[in-house]
């Protein structure tokens, strides 16, 4: 069977969707494939066992291999990792666009060229604050940082408020691309084809003609179609961009230099209550250390916390008992390591290995130091050790001690920001894709996500990635 | 990618350990020698397989192997709670890489797979309520 298209964009989630959607309203034949299934916003709550089965890939069970090993998450189903990570928004700092422009020599790139695109996101997306104030983990965290002397501030996210009331849709008004940009592209008239995995690219010299997918029927079988496209964008995330073009032979600098933001989590437990889950993801963050280092809170329902809070179990019970008195915070650092993506023959499966550096872990030693004085400032009683078998953290001189020796190996280091392992630029000896994402070598395959990123945005990537991909494929319009 | 389908011998013996396992991990949870009463045990056990068959291929094969290997000690699944737990509790405190991959699993993901069953079901503050201090 074969079908056709002016433009294949494959891959559904924020690079994808944002692609498509210009693309259709500019009046072109797109078709898009994603691997994973439409399941509505509302078909399972945020961060319930529910949607990791439906919208994980996994189910959420995704690790890289090296001296630690770090779980990684990723979104597949229409709208990707925007369906299921916290939705934060930021712009990153100018310097680090500037840094961007200068590493890999990416042309008409930079804050200034930028700046209407990050608006344009802002407007399209929904980027809100909240309208009525913040929730008591983040009035929390901003009395520690406070006591500290330290900046917070409230980030920004892809959510909607309307509705009645202070609490009005701070559990339900997420703005993913499968409420947002996605109906935009079938309106104007993008196809979507979900359960449907590309197999390869299908190529003739430097023309990409196609690709061969395997689909998923009414009837519960796959069948294989072949797609034929004039222009092929590739939007499948940091993980599965590079093994498509891998497997499809394009191999210079592609799937080379992962990069990602190394996280780890602690539980505290306060004298008072602090956790309210009715009030979603707390959205403060310290701004203080800002770029290199964030500070901040997770959601924190029972199931979270016993997650977690780590093996200290005689600490844990009690914590579970008085939950509404403990929180989930987070630290999470710019790493240093360039991981390698590849194929495990036969499975079927990507080998990601990436090195938690040296500098990583001093990075995480310092940022878990800082993490725990605000705590401690702020009232905690206790810290859960984010070591293996590692007892609760009660002193300042406790902090102090693991801070400066985390170890390698014996944590949970966890991650939802992967980037850069298709990086942009007209520097052909680093790059594997030219200013505008289109691959090197060829004339009409273009990548269109966070792999495209030189380095670390140093923020939550989302709001980049529309940018971005804004610019890219406006550019590709014309 | 999920692990192919297993015969259906090796899935029933599946299914019981990781019923043993998922049962023994509860307890600890709750810090308890038997789990009268408690709800949510079945689906937290249905759920865990599921999640286990679900891993990377590469990864969920080395743990279906472990998994049988450590019900055939025993049977793991027929020892009473405490010895259940007793031998869990060996086992973390071993350095040996597998082993420690596979009581992380378990003991991360049971309790997790328990809690969110009983927030759904309306039985968290409940069986909360019963928690020992």
């Amino acid at each position: 069977m074969t079908e056709r298209a002016d433009l294949l964009v494959i891959g559904s989630g924020p690079g994808g969707a944002m692609t498509a959607c210009l693309a259709a309203e500019a009046g072109r034949d797109v078709l898009i494939v994603e691997e994973g299934a439409f399941w509505p916003i509302d078909s399972a709550p945020s961060f319930s066992l529910a949607e990791m089965d439906q919208k994980y890939r996994n189910g959420g069970l995704n690790v890289t291999f090296g001296g630690t090993s770090i779980t990684y998450l990723e979104g597949r189903c229409v709208g990707g990792g925007s369906e299921i990570n916290a939705a934060l928004y930021h712009r990153p700092l100018a310097s680090t666009l500037a840094e961007w422009r200068e590493q890999t020599d990416i042309e008409d790139f930079g804050p200034d060229s930028l700046t209407p695109h990050f608006e344009a996101v802002e407007r399209d997306c929904e980027v809100n604050l909240l309208p009525y104030g913040n929730g008591p983990a983040s009035a929390l965290l901003q009395r520690g940082a406070g006591e500290m002397g330290w900046s917070t501030r409230e980030i920004a996210r892809f959510w909607s408020y309307e509705g009645e009331g202070p609490r009005a849709g701070l559990l339900t008004g997420r703005r993913s691309m499968s409420v947002t940009l996605i109906p935009r592209a079938l309106a104007a008239g993008a196809r979507l084809s979900p359960q449907t995995r590309v197999i390869r690219l299908l190529r003739n010299g430097r023309r990409i003609t196609g690709a061969v997918v395997e689909r998923g029927t009414a009837e519960g079988h796959r069948e294989r179609v072949t797609i034929e496209a004039r222009d092929v964008f590739v939007c499948a995330g940091a993980v599965q961009t590079p093994r498509l073009l891998r497997r499809s032979g394009f191999t210079h600098n592609v799937g080379n230099s992962l990069q990602l933001h190394p996280m780890i989590r602690i539980t505290a437990r306060f004298r008072e209550d602090m956790n309210d889950t009715s009030w979603g993801v707390p959205t403060e963050q310290v701004d203080q250390f800002k770029p290199g280092l964030t500070l901040g809170c997770s959601y924190s329902s029972v199931p979270h916390l016993a997650l977690w809070m780590g093996a200290e179990l005689g600490n844990k019970r009690a914590q579970l008992r008085d939950w509404k008195r403990t929180g989930i915070f987070y630290v999470a650092v710019v790493g240093t390591g360039l991981g390698k993506i590849r194929d495990i023959p036969l499975v079927n499966e990507p080998l990601v290995r990436l090195p938690l550096t040296a500098a990583d872990l001093a990075r995480l030693g310092e940022g878990l130091l800082r993490l725990g004085q605000l705590l401690f400032a702020a009232g905690a009683e206790a810290l859960s050790n984010p070591v293996e078998g590692g007892q609760p953290i009660r002193t300042a001189a406790e902090l102090e001690a693991l801070a400066r020796a985390l170890p390698q190996g014996k944590m949970a280091v966890s991650t939802i920001h992967l980037f850069s392992s298709v990086p942009m630029g007209q520097n052909e000896a680093v790059t594997a894709a030219d200013s505008h994402g289109r691959v090197h070598g060829t004339d009409n395959l273009f990548v269109n996500d966070a792999s495209l990123f030189p380095a670390s945005p140093a923020v939550n990537p989302q709001g980049t990635v529309l940018a971005v991909a804004r610019r890219n494929v406006l550019h590709w319009l014309g | 990618m999920p692990l192919s389908p297993l015969p259906a011998p090796v899935v029933a013996r599946l299914a019981r350990a990781v019923r043993g396992i998922a049962e023994a991990e509860v307890a600890e949870e709750l810090d308890r020698s038997d789990l009268l009463g408690v709800p949510g045990l079945e689906e937290t056990a249905h759920v865990l397989q599921s999640r286990l068959l679900g891993m990377p291929r590469h990864f969920a094969a080395g743990m279906v192997a472990l998994t049988l290997a450590f019900e055939a000690a025993g049977p793991f699944s027929e020892l009473s709670l405490d010895r259940r737990r007793r031998r869990l509790a060996r086992l973390r405190s071993l350095p040996l890489g597998p082993l420690k991959n596979f009581t992380t699993f378990y003991d991360k993901m049971a309790p997790f797979i328990f809690w969110s069953v009983l927030e759904e079901s309306g039985e968290l503050d409940q069986v909360l309520a019963g928690v020992s201090r």
